[in-house]
């Protein structure tokens, strides 16, 4: 009854905010300005940001997929590549649009960047954050105007209670009510919470389609996106234990995966060519940072994870000499059974294959060293010395050299 | 896959961080560290934990971290209020390893974008180890510069870590940190 | 140091204790604006450069509406006009102190500084949190009021552009409660409870252009209440440490709080 009151007001005053309109800007005494007022400030720091990659080369060829999966807001969206571990994009409402290293490290192909970018403009097309503000909004004014009302009363009747003294009967009944009030406060907040997320979970979901429907359009292949949330559940088996359904922001990935292969099947059947995945020209934009974005996205993550991380290169089709050496780093760390002999045998390899890097030389004379291969270890330091003359650890490995002459 | 503006509600709905932080005073002069003494020319603020925490105008402008002996197989760093985060610390590891693991341990609370620009031999009080020298943004964006020195001793790790503002704030006690790794002494 | 955030919190999870906690710490923060004297003064010795002129900097202000709710929601155009009297109010202070001033001109809507500035304004804001946190810091509450602080040699570049001796940052968060909230107010107080209802924070620092140093730094705005006019029975100066920043008598009032016993 006195519950039901903050839900149905709510109910009635949140409207359905309006897509984005090209070149839109929030009038200036908006609460939507003040939001992106917020985000202009956060926006502005990456300016100075060491976190962002300046590249002008890749920052033209995402800024081109951008362009091609969104055309309409092409001229609205500000891009920026920070380096960060995880598999995670950001948009914010003012147009400034976050890619992590960490993700583009993970992906395939260009279609699936576009299934990522799809979705993220699908948030700014449809003014997600701005309604979701809204919503909360309006559902902490009824929580507070029902709160406030309540307590008023509870305390009310407590003191007349008191006042009267009646009997202490009455007094235990009237405390007992305060603490009702208190609980259904309580499960206000809850409710709220669990509500909010679930929106949340619905704005994804249309983001989710939006990103898939911009890609039809724009000749990907749609069934990318199917790949994008398939890794995210291969991942989010690692990290046990998944929330339930109803305590996500996010629809769980196996379900949007589903979605996304039925929408795409909905898609060829009325359009008849299948889209492409520009997986070449992708990769060759990625190679410049593979092996600066896998140091990054290693740090810090559990063992499987960073085997998970492995196998992704693997598939993706990075070069052997680079997987192998972080491959050798991982056991190197993780130092479990077997772990030496596997890191030396993962070294050895990287440095017979195509793109390793010169720190593969010098982890390797660790190895040798470790196995009392000395004279062996002492030539993989001066590998490494001559592959990489400008390295900051110069003077820490020729000491190495040093002490094995 | 997230919005930037999820975020700024949650801000709304986290509960404060009611820690109080205690520091006492480190005064000028020798301190007995436990397997070595040192000696430091300027009174620093201490914080206990893992690592130790000294600073003069706040964290937020310079600091220094001491890792005082981590066990072989122990984790590196045990902040407050966190669990314990980093790599476990191996006695076998070499100097590019313990920089490479101090510094993702660092990258989960104090540093952003870390870079290591220099690693060198360097003797810790009387014993062999080494210096490196690396570049960062603090979680408030500022630039800063960090120097650190450290030493595998009897399969203990034991690091001294220097970090300031690149503006003014890592010159003004960069002598003072290095008058104390001068005076490392048993 | 006092936080409103720990007052608005306990509006969304309340419960009788936490309203309780939330009104004594409201009275606290009150009691302790009206007494915090300036964190960092200049030496006895030190002295001021004959005629000198101040660059009053774009003050960093962030305006926020309290909802009905209790949710503080920013506000861009209260933001700008908090900005703009601000700095207004600060220059006119000072030179009816007979100080001469130069104005810093705003270069942008939400964001006033010059590129190149911008790290200076950042500066401000860490080391003006690093010194209402010293607080906590034995080496630094033994030197107080004689703190050490800069902001670094980068300044020496508005010395040149705007030929000024010393420059004035102002950070400044405040906000104000809607007629939805002031309303939920009037019936808290019936229930004998104190809500949120805007807050007003601030500090300023008077910086040397010649080598950075923060000569005198306070932050006597440290309040959280009610709006002018609907101010629970509380004296006088509580009700100017949450003036509206947004008008001109308001911004007035706070210029003179924040530049109580500048050094000029």
């Amino acid at each position: 009854m006195a519950w039901s009151l903050p839900l149905l007001l709510a109910g009635c005053v949140s409207q359905p905010v309006d897509d984005a309109q090209q070149r839109h800007r929030p009038a200036h005494d908006t609460d939507e300005a003040g939001l992106w007022q917020m985000l202009e400030r956060e926006e502005y720091k990456l300016h100075t940001s060491t976190a962002v990659i300046r590249d002008e080369a890749l920052q033209d060829y995402l800024e081109s997929v951008l362009c091609r999966v969104a055309p309409a807001y092409c001229g609205d969206i500000r891009l920026y590549v920070l380096r960060g571990p995880h598999f995670d994009a950001a948009m914010a409402p003012n147009g400034m649009l976050l890619l992590f290293s960490g993700l583009l490290v993970r992906l395939e192909n260009e279609a699936q960047v576009a299934a990522i970018l799809g979705h993220e403009v699908g948030h700014y097309a449809k003014r997600h954050s701005l309604e979701q503000w809204r919503r909360l909004r309006v559902r902490l004014a009824a929580m507070e105007t029902a709160s406030t009302v309540m307590s008023a009363g509870a305390d009310l009747a407590i003191a007349v209670g008191t006042a009267a003294r009646g009997s202490a009967t009455a007094g235990r009944v009237l405390r007992n009510a305060a603490r009702a009030q208190m609980a259904l406060h309580y499960s206000f907040v809850l409710a709220t919470f669990v509500e909010q997320l679930a929106y949340s979970r619905e704005q994804e979901r249309e983001a989710d389609e939006y990103g898939v429907s911009q890609m039809v359009a724009a000749g990907y292949n749609p069934g990318a996106a199917a790949a994008v949330w398939d890794h995210l559940v291969q991942v989010e088996v690692l990290t046990e234990p998944r929330p339930p359904r109803f305590l996500r922001s996010h629809p769980l990935p196996e379900d949007r995966k589903q979605r996304a292969l039925s929408q795409a099947a909905k898609n060829r059947a009325t359009v008849p060519q299948t889209g492409r995945d520009y997986r070449d020209r992708f990769l060759a934009h990625m190679a410049p940072f593979r092996d600066s974005w896998l140091r990054v996205a290693r740090q810090g993550l559990d063992p499987d994870l960073q085997a998970l991380l492995m196998a992704r290169q693997r598939q993706i089709g990075a070069p052997e000499g680079l997987v192998s050496f972080h491959e050798a780093s991982m056991y190197r760390v993780r130092n479990g059974k077997g772990d030496a002999a596997r890191a030396m045998e993962a070294l050895s390899r990287a440095v017979r294959s195509d793109g390793c890097p010169a720190e593969a030389f010098r982890d390797y004379g660790f190895a040798l060293w470790d196995d009392m291969r000395t004279a062996e270890a002492r030539r993989a330091f001066e590998d490494y010395l001559a592959a990489a003359p400008g390295a900051g650890d110069r003077a820490m490995v020729a000491s190495y050299v040093a002490e094995l002459q | 896959m997230r919005r930037v503006a999820a975020l700024l509600g949650g801000v709304l709905l986290a509960a404060p961080a009611g820690c109080t932080y205690s520091y006492r005073t480190i005064e000028p002069g020798t301190h007995d560290l436990g397997r070595y003494a040192i000696t430091t020319p300027v009174a620093w603020s201490e914080w206990l934990a893992r690592p130790t925490v000294w600073t003069v105008h706040g964290e937020g402008l310079e600091y220094v971290l001491h890792l005082n002996g981590v066990a072989d197989g122990q984790k590196m760093f045990m902040e407050l209020g966190r669990r314990e985060t980093g790599h476990r610390f191996l006695a076998s590891w070499r100097a590019s390893e313990v920089v490479d693991a101090f510094l993702a341990g660092m990258s989960r609370r104090r540093m952003n974008a870390g870079r290591v620009v220099k690693l060198a031999p360097a003797s810790f009080g009387p014993w062999q180890g080494f210096g490196f020298e690396v570049e960062f943004e603090s979680p408030m964006g500022m630039p800063m510069r960090g120097t650190g020195r450290a030493a595998i001793i009897d399969d203990e790790l034991h690091l001294f870590f220097y970090a300031g503002a690149r503006e003014h704030y890592y010159e003004k006690h960069l002598p003072a940190f290095e008058a104390i790794l001068a005076s490392i002494a048993t | 140091m006092g936080d409103g955030g720990i007052v608005s919190n306990c509006l969304i999870h309340r419960n009788a204790t936490c309203a309780r906690r939330g009104g004594i710490l409201l009275l606290a923060l009150l009691a302790g604006c009206a007494t915090q004297p300036p964190l960092i003064e200049p030496d006895p010795a030190w002295e001021p450069v004959r005629s000198a002129t101040v660059l009053v900097i774009p003050p960093d202000s962030r305006i926020a509406r309290v909802t009905l709710g209790g949710m503080e929601e920013e506000r861009a155009d209260w933001s700008r006009e908090a900005r703009a009297e601000l700095q207004d109010a600060l220059a006119t202070r000072l030179n009816w102190q007979g100080v001469s001033t130069v104005s810093y001109p705003s270069h942008g809507d939400v964001i006033p500084w010059r590129p190149e500035d911008a790290p200076l304004v950042a500066m401000h804001e860490v080391v003006g949190v690093s010194i209402l946190a010293s607080e906590r810091l034995p080496t630094q509450r033994a030197r107080r009021p004689h703190l050490d602080y800069s902001l670094g040699g980068a300044v020496k570049r508005l010395r040149e552009d705007f030929d000024a001796d010393y420059a004035l940052f102002v950070q400044c968060r405040a906000s104000y409660p809607s007629e939805g909230r002031v309303a939920i107010g009037v019936m808290a107080v019936l229930a004998g409870r104190s809500v949120h209802m805007g807050s007003v924070f601030g500090f300023a620092s008077l910086v040397d252009l010649a080598d950075g140093k923060v000569i005198w730094f306070s932050a006597p705005l440290n309040g959280s209440g009610a709006r002018r006019g609907f101010g629970f029975g509380l004296p006088p100066p509580q009700l100017i440490a949450t003036a509206d920043v947004r008008e001109p008598d308001g911004a007035a009032a706070v210029a003179d709080l924040l530049l109580a016993g500048v050094p000029l």
